[in-house]
């Protein structure tokens, strides 16, 4: 029995490798050939074995990847798109022709190729292509498309950036609910990131408006405990108590500003500095005093904004007290002249000359106005005049204009101050407060520097207290 | 502020008839003194030359050197192509004195963050902005929002671009909405982003300033404005993250402002002629050429492989034998024929070879072909040896099979080739040049890798260009060492314009300043970067055509240049897709010239001087090699022949209206003229041309002119009266005789015999007039 199987399993296998012999598999013979480098002979092979075999999808591939090999472009696509025209689920083949419009640079083909195979396949690296380039076009309606077909397809593979276009695109569009339903979805509480921030306070603010103030507080609650990223916070919590504010829910406000202050000491000053302009002056107060508590170690800039902050609450003195207490050469010059400003303004000249001592002398040159006061406080009426002069008129804020003029009146006199103003080529660059004092400064036979003036103010002509109605000027 | 012609010239009349001296000196001292005021302001210099250079200002915090920054990345190329040329300084080596100022026509800042010495730059700033200099601000404008000092310095400097910086930061844009938006100046590759970027505050506080940008916000205390781009009597202004568009995840870029526009708005108070380095003879340029690397690679083409040829063999066969009429730069990497350095003889008689054929140019591509050229700057054997010993424990590790392996596809693989190998790189990734055994010289590398050459190529023959390898980015010596060999110098930049790189942004610009030198730039990349570096696929050359197509329209930004390496000849779909630029080359309207005809053009463009001779007329000094001069939006515009000199001839493209120059005249003037149309033609004028004409002189009844160039020399002439014609041919060693024909259009069309870049004198003589049988056909031949 033994040898009647061995034989009959002799003869099948003489038969197997007579009939391989005999009808050589072509795609192996192929191989081979390319494999020793004899591209053409594989080619004329790979031609003929498609004529025989013109359904054999390997052996047209084999033939399609010899085009390439040869350069021969065109009948490389068209091998391509003739098997895809058969076989269009042909993953394989979709993204050969794929590659080759990437490799020709050709923009048209190869996005309306990548269209189609990741409508196909739902391939995330391909969906995520698409949504980096429609980005880059800045065609943020095609961009929304195949952000909503990435989730789709793996909401893993969101990027920071990606979730957040995603939520803020339908939110700019209009679609509110599809908005907040991804948001759901997506938000982790625990994710860090400028893009992330500014999503969570745009949510937050939709929230507090659309009547549901519980889950904006109740997230930014979970933000605030789960997120390390302070500046992120530190930019959003400003805008959440905002929001807060606007909807009447001060309450929550101060809840958040609270949370995200106790476990961040440094986020202080800003929480403060949003609840003073939100009216909670107490609120205010005790966040910088928890600051204090905890020893918190103020930079230069930051104890300059508390001491400002402290003096807008309780007032110049305190804040100057304090300041003098904790040693004013911790701070910035600026920010002492701005102190000294308020306490001048306060008629504090005292504490004024007090501070005054903690501005260097070379720096005074660049807060010439509070110098100038100081100077003249001082009794050193030619120091003063030194140090108005160089100031020039198109710099000046609004509020420093009329200080200005009031100290160039009476350390020069009217004559120098209608000078500076004539020296001025353009009188549209300055400031139109400073504009109009001096136009009620000038007589009625001005009528020429009035109307350039007039010019300047844009053919308006605000008159306050003027010796000169506005009914005496035209343009002509 | 310009000093207009029409104002000058009542002047100078009233002081011609002014009777008494006094009276004259005084009006002579009051135009001066008026003229030397606007000169500050205006854009030109005292001898009314055109201002063409824009100092651009640097914080090396930032930037090592003015390759990296920004400007040079982003901006010089709009910048050359509107005509001006950029100078760097570093803010915190100092600021320009005021020398380096009398040739600016703007300051040019691109800064991410407040300077060191913000203090200094703005008092300079400042101080240059009240003379009337004009200032382009990308980005920062320099300090930091933190003191009052600096909030002042900020807004007196601003004030002169129409500006006041309110110091507060928007982040929040969502809720911000765009007040204005310029479409001549906005979304220019991309749109506008449907949600605004944070941004700074800005106001205008100049009535006439041209917002191009602004956006509103909702502030605590009301609604506000903000300017996000502007442009204005003092300069241009753009907020940072409005200038273009990153997207991180596949690091690419669109502007969104256009550059061209912005600047043309910022720098131009008029036309000037714009030296172009892209055309010649009224067609865009051609040029090609060659890196040396792989010359001794075995092909990998079938009928090549089986007896071994060397690449450099099938570049010969493929694509230098079949087109005599393109000229091609081949540089040579001399060390692969040095055999002390691990060099092969073999490939020294293809190279022989290749350099004798009429159409090609000899060149270096330096001896031991460097590969970072910053480390040899300040040189040390030692640090080199480090390198040395790696490849060494490298070598020592492979097995003789992998040996064979790793030079087997480099012929002539004998004993020296592996004696030798631990001193090559042989492609490792990291080594500092590919051949390490001696010491690094640069005049090994420049001058007598030069001279090597030289000593291969037929007699009348020089190798006269360096193009450089590796990372192309050689520092000062290397490129006074090929400036003192008498070299131009070539490569870098890699230009493309395509899907991969979506932006005219990857356009570099001229050149790459280096201290006192300058390197030029290609016109495109090479295959290199198509091919992932070398490893497939290898047909991805058969793109360069997007970048072809889209540095030449809407802006012809860049001549066509086929650049690659003799590696190219190791695979089949490498060598044909470098043949159908070949072809394209051949059969479109295009002006060949040799690589280095281009280099010394692009030198050129930075020689160039221009005076400013009255109305829309200007001589052109220092020209160089630099013959094409461009008009943007010049349809009404057309040469004026009376009161031009050297000029022959005048072509449109897009628009713009392209000037060729007599390269036989010293000193031409271009003048131009209104014109409805080019029906009221005066004189015969080249239009277009294969070849570079010069010496044209019209006649009565016909014109003469030299001519030269690669190929069969088709040419284009305007303004012909009908009738019929006789040309002759002369060179040196031929001589042809032609009939053409021109019909009521006033056109000539000729096709001169290929005369292999041999100078001929050619004569066209009417013979008669037009025969009706020949009215409506072209020229005849």
């Amino acid at each position: 029995m033994k040898g009647r199987y061995f034989k009959a399993a002799l003869i099948l296998s003489a038969a197997v490798v007579g009939t391989y012999f005999l009808f050589p598999d072509p795609n192996a013979e192929i191989s081979i050939l390319i494999k020793d480098g004899r591209h053409d002979e594989a080619y004329q092979l790979a031609q003929k074995s498609v004529e025989r075999s013109p359904k054999d999808t390997i052996l047209r591939m084999e033939l399609a990847k010899l085009q390439r090999y040869r350069g021969e472009l065109d009948a490389y696509e068209g091998s391509l798109k003739a098997i895809l025209g058969e076989e269009p689920e042909n993953v394989i083949v979709q993204n050969m022709l794929l590659d080759h419009y990437f490799t020709m640079n050709n923009e048209d083909t190869y996005f309306q190729n990548l269209e189609q195979v990741a409508l196909h396949t739902k391939d995330p690296a391909h969906l995520s292509h698409l949504v980096a380039f429609r980005r880059l076009d800045g065609n943020h309606e095609q961009e929304l498309r195949w952000l909503k077909l990435l989730v789709e397809a793996s909401a893993a593979s969101l990027t920071e950036l990606d979730t957040s276009r995603l939520v803020l695109l339908l939110l700019k569009d209009g679609e509110r609910e599809e908005a907040l339903a991804y948001f759901r979805t997506l938000d982790n509480p625990a994710d860090a990131g400028v893009d992330i921030w500014g999503m969570r306070a745009q949510v937050f603010n939709v929230l507090m408006k659309t009547g549901e103030p519980s889950e904006a507080g109740e997230r930014a609650k979970a933000w605030i405990a789960q997120s390390t990223d302070v500046a992120g916070l530190k930019g959003a919590l400003g805008i959440m108590m905002s929001d807060c504010w606007e909807m009447g829910r001060g309450d929550i406000a101060v809840n958040l500003a609270g949370k995200a202050v106790y476990r961040y000491p440094e986020l202080g000053l800003a929480a403060s500095r949003f609840a003073y302009k939100l009216g909670l002056s107490a609120d205010a107060e005790r966040y910088l005093e928890f600051m204090l508590e905890k020893n918190y170690a103020f930079s230069s800039e930051e104890l300059g904004e508390f001491v400002s902050l402290k003096a807008q609450f309780q007032g110049p003195m305190i804040a100057a007290e304090f300041l003098l207490a904790y040693g004013p050469e911790k701070v910035s010059g600026e920010q002492v002249v701005s102190l000294i400003e308020m306490l001048l303004q306060a008629h504090q000249d005292d504490l004024a000359e007090q501070l005054s001592r903690y501005v260097p002398a070379d720096e005074r040159r660049f807060f010439p106005l509070v110098a100038t006061k100081l100077a003249m406080l001082e009794g050193n009426m030619v120091e003063a005049r030194q140090l108005l002069e160089p100031v020039k008129l198109e710099t000046l804020e609004f509020s420093d204009a009329e200080q200005w003029f009031e100290l160039a009146l009476g350390l020069f006199g009217p004559t120098y101050v209608r000078q500076r103003f004539l020296d001025v080529p353009q009188l549209g660059h300055l400031n139109r407060e400073l504009l109009t004092t001096y136009a009620g400064f000038l007589k009625a036979s001005d009528d020429e520097e009035l109307q350039r003036v007039l010019i300047a103010l844009g053919g308006r002509f605000p008159v306050k207290g003027t010796i000169n109605g506005p009914n005496m000027i035209s343009v002509r | 502020m310009v000093l207009p012609d029409r104002f000058l010239a009542v002047l100078i009349d009233c002081l011609s008839i002014m009777r008494t001296s006094v009276y004259r000196l005084i009006l002579s001292l009051l135009i001066v003194a008026w003229a030397s005021a606007s000169f500050a302001a205006s854009s030109f210099d005292h001898s009314r030359n055109v201002k063409r250079v824009v100092v651009a200002l640097y914080d090396g915090r930032d930037a090592r050197e003015p390759t990296f920054t920004q400007v040079h990345k982003r901006l010089e190329l709009p910048l050359n192509y509107l005509g001006y040329s950029v100078e760097y300084h570093d803010v915190r080596k100092g600021l320009p004195d005021q020398h380096g100022m009398e040739k600016a026509v703007a300051v040019l800042t691109w800064f991410s963050r407040p300077l060191e010495d913000w203090r200094t730059y703005l008092t300079w700033a400042e101080e240059q902005a009240s003379a009337g200099v004009r200032f382009i601000v990308v980005g920062h404008p320099g300090a930091s929002a933190g003191g009052m000092e600096a909030k002042a310095l900020t807004n007196a400097f601003l004030a002169h671009l129409g500006l006041k910086s309110h110091f507060r930061y928007v982040a929040d844009g969502f809720r911000a909405e765009y007040s204005k938006i310029d479409p001549n100046i906005i979304g220019f590759e991309r749109d506008l982003f449907r949600i605004p970027k944070p941004f700074d505050h800005y106001t205008p506080i100049d009535p006439n300033l041209n917002v191009h940008l602004s956006a509103r916000f909702v502030d605590v205390d009301g609604l506000k404005e903000s300017v996000l781009v502007s442009s204005g009597v003092g300069g241009v202004f753009v907020q940072i993250a409005y200038t273009y568009y990153y997207e991180h995840s596949i690091d690419r870029l669109r502007w969104i402002i256009n550059p061209f526009e912005l600047l043309k708005t910022a720098l131009a108070d008029e036309p000037f002629p714009i030296p172009d380095t892209t055309t010649l003879s009224g067609q865009r340029m051609y040029f090609s050429h060659v890196d040396g690397d792989g010359w001794n690679n075995v092909s990998l083409i079938d009928k090549y492989r089986n007896r071994k040829a060397l690449s450099s063999e099938v570049l010969l066969h493929e694509l230098i034998e079949p087109y005599p009429d393109l000229p091609v730069s081949i540089a040579l990497v001399t060390g692969d024929f040095d055999t002390l350095v691990g060099g092969f003889k073999k490939g020294l008689k293809v190279a022989k070879t290749i350099l004798a054929q009429p159409q090609v140019e000899p060149a270096s591509h330096t001896h031991t072909h460097p590969f970072k050229w910053g480390f040899y700057e300040n040189y040390k054997r030692a640090d080199e040896q480090k390198y040395l010993d790696l490849r060494a424990q490298q070598v020592g590790k492979w097995s003789g099979k992998a040996v064979l392996e790793n030079v087997g596809t480099v012929v002539g693989a004998d004993n020296s080739a592996l004696r030798l190998r631990r001193y090559m790189s042989g492609g490792t990734e990291g080594m500092p040049r590919a051949f390490m055994r001696f010491p690094f010289k640069l005049d090994q590398e420049i001058g007598n890798s030069l001279k090597f050459v030289d000593s291969i190529v037929p007699e009348g023959k020089e190798a006269k260009l360096v193009q450089w390898s590796g990372d192309t980015q050689p520092f000062e010596a290397a490129i006074r060492a090929a400036r003192k060999a008498g070299a131009r110098n070539m490569n870098g930049g890699d230009p493309r314009f395509d899907l991969s790189n979506p932006s005219i942004a990857y356009v570099p610009p001229l050149s790459r300043k280096v201290g006192d030198e300058r390197q030029i730039y290609a016109a495109a990349s090479n295959e290199n970067t198509y091919t992932n570096d070398w490893t497939g696929p290898f047909y991805g050359f058969a793109a360069l055509g997007e970048t072809l197509k889209n540095t030449e329209s809407p802006r012809r930004v860049k001549p066509f240049n086929i650049y690659y390496h003799t590696y190219s000849g190791e695979h089949l779909n490498s060598v044909k897709a470098i043949r159908t630029y070949l072809d394209l080359a051949r059969s479109g309207p295009y002006t060949p010239v040799k690589a280095s005809h281009y280099a010394a053009i692009a030198d050129s463009f930075f020689d160039v001087r221009l005076e400013k001779r009255g109305s829309l007329r200007w001589a052109v000094h220092d020209r160089g090699e630099l013959q094409t001069y461009r008009f943007d939006q010049a349809d009404n515009l057309s040469v004026d022949w009376a009161r031009s000199e050297g000029v022959i001839g005048q072509n449109r493209h897009q628009g713009s209206l392209y000037v060729a120059l007599d390269s036989a005249v010293a000193v031409p003037v271009i003048a131009l003229r209104k014109t409805e149309n080019d029906a009221d033609l005066e004189r015969p004028f080249l239009e277009a041309a294969r070849w570079q004409i010069k010496n044209v002189h019209p006649e009565t009844c016909g014109l003469s002119f030299k001519a030269q160039g690669f190929g069969p020399g088709q040419m284009t002439w305007q303004g012909v009266k009908p009738g019929l014609y006789s040309v002759s041919v002369e060179g040196a060693e031929s001589r042809f005789r032609l009939e053409a024909s021109v019909d009521q259009g006033g056109e000539l069309s000729l096709t001169l015999p290929d005369v292999q870049n041999r100078e001929t004198f050619v004569q066209v003589n009417c013979t008669g007039p037009l025969r009706l049988s020949k009215m409506n056909g072209e020229g005849t031949r």
